[in-house]
Parts: C-alpha cells; sequence; structure tokens
C-alpha cells in the first residue's frame, strides 16, 4: 500500500517526509532531486492529472490519493480520476473556496482550504489584543475514556489545537504509547502535555466507568488544569446502557463547565450545522459555531427553529464577517424536534454546534440522541 | 317550534352564542369560560328553557369537548420548563398536592365525610386554569407552568385514585385493577417508540407537521392518537379524560409544541369543541334545585375548596410575592369537569347523595366563574401599575 502525492511542492514536500512509502508525481522536472532526498519516496515527473501517467503508476493498491498543486482544475482531474478507480482516501487541496461544490458533487470527503485557514489564522494574529477573539480554545483536553481515545478523540483534538494554537492535555495511562502522541503533536505543530495516570487512579476511572458518577471530571480537577473544551471520543452504548442512562459521555456534558465535543469526524469541518433558537443558552451556540467555522475555514448553517430576535442574528452575522465565514440562514417550517434531527443525520455536515441540555423548542432526548447516534462530530456548549 | 325546522338549530345557537361570548364576556371583564357557563344557564332549562343539553349530537359534542378540552391540557403543559428546572417543578406540584389531600382529609373528616369528598375536594382544573393563563399571556412564565404543574398533578393523581378508588370499592382488589396499568404501559410504549421514530424516520414525519399537506395527515394522527387512549381507557374502566390527557401529554413531551399542527387542534378545540362543553354545562345546570333544602352545603364546600388550595399555595411565597401566591391558589381552586365527573360517578356508586352532588356541580360552577375573575383582576390590576 502506498500513497500518492499529486504536486511536489513545499506542502507535498512535508507531507512526503511524514508519510514513507509515497509516490510524488511532480510537472517540474527541476524539482526532482531535492524531492529524491526524501526517504522511501519515489519521484515521477509528469502531470498528475493525466489518466495515462496514473494508470501507469496504478491506483489499485493505493492507500490515498493527495492533490496538492496550486491549481483547483488539475485537483480536480487528478482526484475525479482517483475517484473513478475507487482509491479509499482521497485528499484534495482546493484554493478557491467557491470551488467547493464542485468538488463536493464528485464525492470527494476531504477537501482541505488552506488559503482560508491561512488568511484567517493571519486574521487572527491582526485582531489578537483587539476586542473579541474568534479562537474559542486555548486550552484543550482529552481525558481517557478507552483505549481508542489516542486513535479518535486525540487526532480531532490536534486538528483542532493546530489551527486554534491551542495546548492539548492528554490524560494517559501508561499502557499508551506516549511516544507515537508525542510524535503525532510534533508533526502538527502542536504543544502537548501528557498526564500520567496512576495506578489508583485508573482502577477509580475504571471501576467507574460503567456506571460513572462525575469521577473523571474531579479527576481532571485533581491535576488543577482547567480546559477550555474537552474532546472526548464516541461511546458504544448497548440498550440497557441507553435505557438506564449510563453514558459516560453525558455525565461529562452535565458536569463540565465548558464545551464538550463528541469527536467522530477526524478532520477539517467543512460545513457546521448550528442549533439556534431564542433561548439564552443560544448565544452561546452562535458565538462557538462561527469560532469554528472561521478556525476550520466551514461554512456555517444555521438552523433558526423559532423566532429567535434579529439582533441576535445580525450579531452572528456581524461576528461571521469579520472571521470571513459564510452564514447561510435556513429557518425551519414544521416541527422544530424533526427538523432537527432531519437535518443532524443528513450526512451533510461534519459538525453539529448544539446546546448542552434541553431548551424547550429542541427537548434533552433530542440533544442525548445527537450526542449520542449522529454521523458527525458534535459539540455540546455551556 | 324553531327547533323542528331544523335539526342543526341547537348547534345553530350554540355556535352563534359561542361566537359573541368572547367579544362580550372580553367586555365585561370575565373570562370566555365563565361567560359561556353563564350563557348555558340562561339558555338551558333554569332560566329561558330553550335548551336541555340533551338534544342529538350536542350531547355528544359536548362530551367529546370535554375529551378535547382535557386532551389540549396536556398539549399546553410546557414540559421544557420541567427540563430546565429539573424534578424541583414536579416537587414542588407533588407538595402543593399532598398539603391539599391531607388538609382535605382532616376538614372532611371533622365534618364527617370520608375519603371520597377529600378526594372531591382535591381536585382542580386544568381546563379552566390553562385558559386562564393562556388569556393573561402567562403561558410560558415560570410562574403560569408552576401553577399548571400543581393543577396538572392534582387533577392527575385524583383522576388516578379515583379510577383506584372506584375499582376497589366494585371488585376489591382484583386483577382488573391492573387492567389500568395497560394505559400507562401503552403511554410509556407510544413515547418510547414516537422517541425512537422521530431520530428515525424524521423525513416522513417532517410532512405532518407541514401546513401545506392536502390530507391534513398530522391533524388526522393526533385524532387517532387522541381516540386510542379514549377507548383503551374506557375499555379498562379508567376515566377517560384520563386517557385523552395523557395523549396530550404525549405530543408535548415528544414534539414540544409550537407548531401549526398545535395551532389547528387548538382552532377545532378552543374554535368549535370546548366552547359547546362549557355551554352544555350551564345548560345541564338546574338552578331551582338550590331551594330544595342544602343550600347551607355550598358556602361550607365553598370556604373549604378556598382554603384546601390557597393553604398549600403559600409555597410559592419561596419565588413569588404574597399577591401572586394568593392569585395562583384562588386560580388553583377553581373546579369543573373533573370534580362534576366525580359528583356523577360518586352518586352512582353512591359514596355521596343528590344533594351533595348538586351542591358539588354549583361548587364547580361558581368557583370556575369567581377563581378565574379574580386571577384576572389582580394581573390586570399588576400589569396597569
Amino acid at each position: 500500500m502506498k500513497n500518492i502525492i499529486v504536486g511536489g511542492g513545499r506542502v507535498g514536500r512535508e507531507l512526503a517526509a511524514q508519510l514513507p512509502e509515497s509516490l510524488i508525481i511532480e510537472r517540474n522536472a527541476g524539482k526532482r532531486e531535492k524531492l529524491s532526498e526524501l526517504a522511501g519516496v519515489d519521484v515521477i515527473i509528469g502531470d498528475g492529472s493525466d489518466e495515462e501517467l496514473l494508470n501507469r503508476v496504478g491506483l489499485d493498491n493505493v492507500r490515498a490519493f493527495i492533490s496538492l498543486t496550486g491549481n483547483d482544475d488539475v485537483n480536480y482531474r487528478a482526484a475525479a480520476i482517483a475517484k473513478k478507480h475507487g482509491v479509499p482516501k482521497i485528499i484534495v487541496r482546493v484554493e478557491d473556496p467557491e470551488d467547493r461544490e464542485r468538488f463536493q458533487k464528485l464525492g470527494i470527503e476531504y477537501i482541505m482550504f488552506p488559503t482560508k485557514i491561512v488568511a484567517n489564522l493571519i486574521g487572527n494574529l491582526l485582531h489578537s489584543g483587539a476586542g473579541e477573539t474568534l479562537s474559542p480554545f486555548n486550552k484543550i483536553l482529552v481525558p481517557i475514556l478507552n483505549e481508542n481515545t489516542v486513535e479518535k478523540a486525540f487526532k480531532e483534538a490536534l486538528l483542532i489545537a493546530s489551527v486554534a494554537r491551542a495546548e492539548v492535555t492528554a490524560i494517559s495511562s501508561t499502557d499508551i504509547d506516549n511516544q507515537e502522541m508525542k510524535a503525532q503533536a510534533k508533526e502538527m505543530g502542536v504543544l502537548l502535555k501528557i498526564l500520567l495516570e496512576e495506578e489508583k487512579q485508573r482502577s477509580i476511572i475504571k471501576k467507574h466507568l460503567r456506571y460513572p458518577g462525575c469521577i473523571i471530571i474531579d479527576h481532571v480537577k485533581e491535576h488543577l488544569y482547567y480546559p477550555d473544551c474537552i474532546i472526548i471520543d464516541q461511546e458504544e452504548l448497548g440498550i440497557l446502557d441507553k435505557l438506564f442512562k449510563r453514558s459516560v459521555v453525558l455525565r461529562l456534558i452535565k458536569c463540565a463547565s465548558c464545551p464538550v465535543l463528541v469527536a467522530r469526524t477526524f478532520r477539517y469541518y467543512e460545513r457546521i450545522i448550528a442549533l439556534l433558537d431564542s433561548s439564552e443558552i443560544s448565544k452561546s451556540v452562535g458565538r462557538y459555531s462561527v469560532q469554528m467555522a472561521h478556525l476550520c475555514g466551514a461554512d456555517l448553517h444555521l438552523l433558526i427553529l423559532e423566532n429567535v430576535p434579529g439582533e441576535r442574528i445580525d450579531g452572528i452575522k456581524k461576528m461571521g464577517e469579520k472571521g470571513n465565514v459564510r452564514i447561510i440562514e435556513k429557518w425551519i417550517e414544521g416541527n422544530p424536534m424533526i427538523e432537527v434531527a432531519k437535518e443532524v443525520k443528513s450526512g451533510n455536515y461534519e459538525l453539529a454546534v448544539i446546546p448542552w441540555r434541553g431548551t424547550g423548542v429542541v427537548g434533552s432526548d433530542l440533544i442525548r440522541k445527537i450526542v449520542n447516534d449522529a454521523p458527525c462530530s458534535v459539540l455540546t456548549v455551556v | 317550534m324553531p327547533m323542528i325546522l331544523s335539526p342543526y338549530f341547537p348547534l345553530f345557537a350554540i355556535v352563534v352564542f359561542a361566537f359573541l361570548i368572547p367579544i362580550l364576556s372580553d367586555r365585561i371583564g370575565v373570562p370566555a369560560v365563565v361567560g359561556e357557563i353563564i350563557c348555558g344557564i340562561i339558555i338551558g332549562r333554569s332560566v329561558l328553557g330553550l335548551f336541555t343539553g340533551e338534544e342529538e349530537g350536542i350531547a355528544f359534542l359536548a362530551s367529546f369537548g370535554f375529551i378535547f378540552l382535557m386532551f389540549l391540557a396536556g398539549l399546553e403543559i410546557d414540559f421544557s420548563q420541567v427540563e430546565v428546572q429539573g424534578a424541583k417543578l414536579f416537587m414542588f406540584g407533588t407538595l402543593v398536592f399532598l398539603l391539599t389531600l391531607a388538609i382535605s382529609m382532616s376538614l372532611m373528616h371533622q365534618l364527617g365525610y370520608g375519603f371520597y369528598m377529600a378526594l372531591v375536594l382535591s381536585t382542580s382544573s386544568v381546563g379552566v386554569i390553562v385558559p386562564a393563563i393562556r388569556e393573561q399571556g402567562l403561558l410560558k412564565s415560570e410562574f403560569g407552568q408552576r401553577i399548571i404543574i400543581s393543577a396538572f398533578i392534582a387533577d392527575f393523581t385524583t383522576m388516578l385514585l379515583l379510577t383506584i378508588h372506584t375499582l376497589y370499592h366494585e371488585e376489591g382488589i382484583s386483577w382488573e385493577m391492573f387492567l389500568m396499568l395497560l394505559v400507562f404501559i401503552l403511554f410509556f410504549a407510544v413515547y418510547y417508540f414516537g422517541k425512537l421514530a422521530i431520530w428515525r424516520y424524521p423525513e416522513r414525519l417532517s410532512k405532518w407537521f407541514k401546513s401545506d399537506h392536502p390530507s391534513e395527515i398530522g391533524v388526522r394522527a393526533s385524532f387517532a392518537l387522541l381516540l386510542v387512549f379514549v377507548v383503551l381507557s374506557d375499555v379498562v374502566g379508567v376515566e377517560a379524560i384520563l386517557g385523552a390527557f395523557l395523549a396530550g401529554v404525549i405530543l408535548s413531551l415528544l414534539f414540544h409544541g409550537g407548531t401549526v399542527l398545535e395551532q389547528k387542534l387548538y382552532g377545532i378545540g378552543y374554535g368549535f369543541l370546548i366552547p359547546i362543553f362549557f355551554i352544555n354545562v350551564g345548560m345541564q345546570f338546574d338552578l331551582w334545585a338550590l331551594t330544595r333544602g342544602w343550600i347551607y352545603l355550598v358556602p361550607m364546600l365553598l370556604v373549604i375548596a378556598f382554603v384546601v388550595k390557597i393553604v398549600p399555595s403559600l409555597f410559592f411565597l419561596t419565588k413569588y410575592s404574597l399577591k401572586d401566591s394568593i392569585s395562583a391558589g384562588v386560580l388553583l381552586s377553581s373546579r369543573l369537569s373533573l370534580i362534576i365527573a366525580m359528583a356523577a360517578v360518586g352518586l352512582e356508586l353512591g359514596f355521596i347523595d343528590t344533594a351533595m352532588a348538586s351542591a358539588i356541580i354549583l361548587l364547580a360552577i361558581m368557583t370556575s366563574v369567581i377563581c378565574p375573575t379574580i386571577f384576572r383582576w389582580i394581573h390586570r390590576k399588576e400589569k396597569k401599575e
């Protein structure tokens, strides 16, 4: 299994250095020498959007196809060919955010907008210290729920931290490969602290994992670490767990005084949905959703569930303008509960920003359902 | 006789009055419900004798109006308040009810009456209280919801105790008593599967709530749900109004209200069926029975009716002013539909005599006239201030 990288520019080179067993296709023959210095990386000079060339290279045994040239048309053609050959993972760099739809229609799952992300980051630097910040989190905590946390919640935490310039603290047990975690954080330029579990604490957590109290939060407080956001893995709940409401994640959301993100996407968000009603908490929903959309260069879909004061929507739009976020308003007709379920389940979004508990218009039952079963990542805000 | 002209004449008359009463009662300053009952007394057997309330169709529409009223009462409970405040609101309502029942039991015991009368006096009337609160624009306020939840618990518990008491009296402790559990099993089953359906099939359900569905499928579904509960309740010997009420509660719990569908159901209820019920209550009342020597019962019951509600309502003082607390107690003192049903059941089973049954009906009419009027008066004054 190999990775194919189209475009041997700086980004392509950096990536290939992290991904041994890669093949770079670069149009400019002058870059061959520099690229060949990378260990375990093959280089082919040619057009990455040329089907004949790609056929020659062979797309059958490819793990990931990553098209990173600065030309959207080349990336589009290359991705279309890879898609046709059924490459399991296709990642595309898109320069012009307005090109998004074309790539989405192609069925590409992973679309990156470096221009927008970089522009937003620079905007952040310029605006920092000048009033409202558009970076939502400075300290992210990844508590341990099970050994897969490193794989899932940790990855999403690193993605968010890398754009939010936040530091990540993971509470780790010795049976998790800390070196691997550190290496991943370093690659993404994220400051990582690992707090090692002691045997005694670990046994307390394990004991309470099935019937959790607020033990995890107490445990976090013991470390005197007050995060801005907790990122956790989704849980696999059985029928009995659901019936008796034995969910660690839900308990955590209930106890936490900061937003909790349930990780399911493991990539940058492109489309974020936020539920907006007239409750007080929806102010936070609006703020966090704009901030997240700004960080990831995502579109923000505001699902407006009832008559919301005009000034609140205007406030969100103003914030969106400041953060270079495209906001799409959607006023619902019909029953809010049903429409929320319909939208969140549609698979059109990578992140749903919701209140942490029922607000009246949206019941707490539905909130629980979204947290447990939504197909996207879920950020519950307080 | 004009009635011979058309079988629809009684309905025509009632519907015209139902249209005129809110306009008049608004000018006079009494709730529409009160206007409807008084109108019923005037056109009914007590004064003009134009109608008896037993006319073909009218009696059925009135009884279905009562069922629909209880359905809407369940629908109008805003469970989001309970969600936001947690179990506190329910605990509060339960505490108020328990104190009411305790005072009622001790007073009735001293006067030589049994548990059944204590139960009768512990009732409230969600049906009168909800429209009164709605009229004052307090439906969405915490104060309004506190009163509604307290009334809901009082009504629900008395309905339940009435059913148990009746079944116990009729059959002793028998397996039939457990049949009533079926209604609650159905309640939880519908609630559970409803929740599941919202998450699993939102696309299909979505159409039910849209305003442009040609067959009004949402309204049809609501009626089907209502009738499933009503019929099951009847079959297992539970009061039909309890079933109707539970059907309303399910809709409120599942969909959280505020939709076009609800507006349509309110339209059918408050626009047509419910006024027929209230006018019918007035029409059926026999004012001249007052002279038959049990008149002394009425002031006694009236005083007890207020005491057992106003004293426990002082719990409202923990959050609201004395004026608000007393106004809540006064409004909770209004009794109508349930107490009338209980009078009928009590009479049938021999728990109470005819004199007491008539006194209870008069008490119902008086409290349902006086209480919402006082509540309205207190809050109108407050608004002006």
